[in-house]
């Protein structure tokens, strides 16, 4: 991959399944090396996202690009250079585990051994039928599938999931590392935010279909703000707030907003024309992610 | 690019190997079929006129439907659009091994007085017919009953002998073409370009939709339609009505393909009815037998026993395995009855058994049907529970064992006594099955299906 070529490339992805619009003008693009959460709630149109960056689904409108290659005609060598980590590893139930890794390997002629960090991890036992794994070491197997010809464009969707505390904090080191490694480029879907705060360097928060923040991750941490009025302001004192701030959650409970391009470097930046004190805090990302994604 | 790949002989020898056996109900089912029907044609010969039934067209299309199940099993799941080749090479794999399985059987035909368009037209008929029969996982229940309605052809072809030989014995230039049509046929049922596109659409709505495991949902269903707790396969959300339909349907569905198939049959033979009512009588007692191929699907598809047993509903592992079992009894019951009941009525009205007779061979017909149905609780006796592939040829020999009672006890020479025995001995032997099912089951582990 060259250092420019985009690693993934979405542009305006529309898709609908029958009226219902799952997905709304979605465009964004990766560079080679980034780490890029994907987060939402259920429903919030990640999985068809993935399905449309991955070629299963076709969008109705925009176009979704991999490795510089449109994704509904990518060559049998793009394609070889890309990985996916499904929600549920399905199928291949009457293979053992060494048989299985050992069969789809042959599908990517020239590729490295398996990486041995990565098998130790896993653990499984190459003699035991696939059929017979449980729901944590099948998600295990299906990790080491897409990781065994180490792509340059990885695809997870919430790999975690099934994992043990000890198994999800090895397997996010792990990839941070294959990652600094190989120069890959990850796109992660997973509800579990402390393990995305620690290795991603961007951060998508979609909600209902559309990407609402699309921001590095250093960047959320120090422009971005839960701002709570005093009780007694209106429902819309935002828009009493300095242009440069830009609102990009709201709770309505407490009447507080989440505000982006807070001037962090700009000490002596303050809200003083506001008429109701403010209380300012530095949000966490799963605060934060509760009110932009509500 | 390389006419044959290293990945395509990989997939290849994935059918020599226990992985296409393991967890495929039709491989065992196929193997046994056809070793039993070839080795009636090599001893025999094809002409059936003087022979009776011989099952080989159905052991090919299940041949068939056990690669074409292996080969969608590779390629309908997560993972294999992913990996670049692998739906091409599982895709020219399938297509090879059915053309090699093809050839050899035509050969052996052939070999045994077949003409060469004759067994090739045969062959490729039967393997066409398999093909689609197994597909993506994502159907409706018409495309399910769709898919068994396929196999009824292959059944006229398997148990109607004069249409078999017919098939056998055409002439090359009506023979080849057909083969190369059912070929085709065979090629288009496993394109997989389906794969990425309408059924991915499908598994993603769904999971978009779901807001708990699909077995959940169906649990939740089911106990919003009835309070009694049971599996998919053992409730009916149209109660007693629905239970009857289902095998009346099925009967009365496959006489609806067979009897055509019969009237040109006897064609050659006259178009009376006097020439035309012996085909057509050989064709109930095999529909009677049909709904048997069912019959191990409660012990099949287990995936939402953990949700219903967790329930607490049934109490006990004892009591939850009792409440299947009773269900399933019931169904069974049912199914006897109305089989009984269709094909002693059809048989007393073409005039081929008394009205007085009539009720002593429906209590047989309906012991036989119900003794063999139970046949698939031998595999939970034998401690192989697991293996699905097991359950379903027990249903099999079943449904084979059922047709051979049936047409003794119906159509058979006098005296009818070993078919009536035949009958009371199936009878038995499925009680006794039922007997020590319960507590076998609840002594069992209960696989679960983790995706």
């Amino acid at each position: 991959m060259s250092n420019t070529e985009a690693a993934f490339d979405a542009r305006s992805l529309t898709k609908r399944f029958g009226t219902r619009t799952v997905l709304d003008a979605v465009s964004f693009s990766i560079s080679p090396g980034e780490i890029v959460a994907l987060l939402g709630p259920n429903g919030a149109g990640k999985s068809t996202l993935i399905g449309c960056l991955l070629g299963f689904l076709l969008p109705d409108s925009g176009s979704s690009h991999m490795l510089g290659h449109d994704v509904r005609e990518m060559p049998r060598e793009a394609r070889a250079r890309t990985g996916y980590v499904p929600q549920t590893m399905g199928g291949f139930g009457s293979y053992r585990v060494g048989q299985l890794l050992r069969y789809l390997a042959a599908f990517y002629p020239g590729a490295p051994t398996p990486d041995s960090a990565w098998l130790s991890w896993a653990a499984l036992d190459p003699k035991a039928r696939v059929s017979t794994l449980s729901g944590g070491q099948k998600q295990r197997l299906a990790i080491l599938l897409a990781l065994q010809h180490r792509p340059e464009a990885l695809i997870l969707d919430e790999p975690v999931a099934s994992l043990d505390p000890q198994a999800r904090h090895d397997f996010m080191h792990l990839l941070s590392d294959y990652c600094t490694a190989t120069g890959a480029s990850v796109v992660i879907s997973s509800h579990i935010l402390s393990d995305l705060e620690k290795v991603c360097s961007r951060l998508l928060f979609m909600r209902r279909g559309v990407l609402v923040l699309d921001v590095p991750t250093t960047t959320f941490h120090a422009a971005t703000r839960r701002l709570t009025p005093a009780p007694g302001a209106p429902a819309d004192w935002t828009r009493l707030l300095p242009q440069a701030l830009h609102v990009v959650g709201r709770d309505p409970g407490t009447n507080a907003a989440l505000v982006g391009n807070w001037p962090d470097h700009d000490p002596a930046f303050a809200l003083d024309n506001l008429p109701w004190p403010i209380r300012i805090e530095r949000p966490d990302l799963e605060a934060a992610y509760l009110e932009i994604t509500r | 690019m390389a006419l044959w790949s290293t990945t395509d002989w990989r997939a290849l020898r994935q059918y020599a190997s226990p992985i296409f056996i393991r967890g495929n109900p039709f491989a065992l089912t196929a193997l046994f079929l056809l070793v039993s029907s070839l080795v009636q044609i090599a001893s025999d010969g094809i002409s059936r006129e003087h022979h009776g039934a011989n099952t080989s067209a159905m052991g090919i299309s299940f041949a068939m439907s056990a690669i074409a199940a292996h080969y969608w099993r590779q390629v309908d799941n997560p993972i294999a659009p992913t990996v670049p080749g692998l739906q091409r090479s599982e895709y020219r794999a399938a297509l090879a091994f059915a053309a090699l399985v093809g050839a050899v059987l035509a050969t052996l035909l052939f070999r045994s007085g077949a003409t060469s368009g004759g067994a090739a037209a045969y062959v490729a008929t039967a393997l066409a017919f398999g093909s689609f029969v197994p597909t993506q996982r994502n159907g409706t229940h018409v495309q399910m009953a769709l898919r068994m309605l396929i196999m009824l052809p292959i059944m006229v072809l398997s148990f109607v002998p004069s249409i078999q030989t017919a098939m056998l014995t055409l002439p090359a230039w009506i023979g080849w073409p057909v083969a190369v049509c059912a070929a085709a046929g065979i090629a288009n049922a496993l394109t997989f370009d389906r794969v990425r596109t309408t059924d991915a659409m499908a598994r993603m709505e769904t999971m978009l939709e779901r807001s708990g495991s699909a077995p959940a949902r169906r649990a939740g269903r089911d106990r919003g339609q009835s309070t009694n707790c049971l599996p998919a396969t053992l409730s009916s959300s149209a109660g007693l009505a629905g239970e009857i339909a289902a095998p009346a349907g099925r009967f009365l569905a496959f006489l609806l393909f067979a009897i055509p198939s019969a009237l040109v049959s006897a064609h050659g033979h006259g178009s009376t009815w006097h020439a035309v009512a012996p085909v057509v009588r050989v064709q109930v007692p095999l529909a009677a037998a049909l709904s048997i191929m069912t019959s191990g699907d409660w012990l099949r598809h287990r995936d939402d026993w953990p949700i219903l047993f967790a329930t607490g509903f049934h109490g006990s592992r004892l009591n939850f395995a009792r409440a299947l079992t009773a269900a399933f009894i019931r169904r069974a019951v049912i199914m006897s009855i109305v089989n009984a009941v269709i094909m002693t009525g059809i048989l007393a009205a073409m005039g081929s058994i008394s009205i007085a007779m009539a009720s002593s061979v429906g209590l047989a017909v309906a012991s036989a049907l119900f003794g063999a149905s139970c046949l698939p609780c031998a595999i939970v006796l034998t401690g192989r529970f697991g293996s699905q592939g097991l359950v379903f040829a027990g249903a099999i020999l079943g449904m084979i064992l059922a047709a051979a009672a049936c047409e003794g006890v119906c159509l058979g020479a006098e005296p009818r006594l070993p078919a009536l025995l035949g009958s009371v001995a199936l009878l038995l032997v499925g009680v006794l099955l039922l007997t020590a099912t319960p507590r076998r089951l609840a002594r069992t582990d209960w696989p679960l299906e983790t995706g």
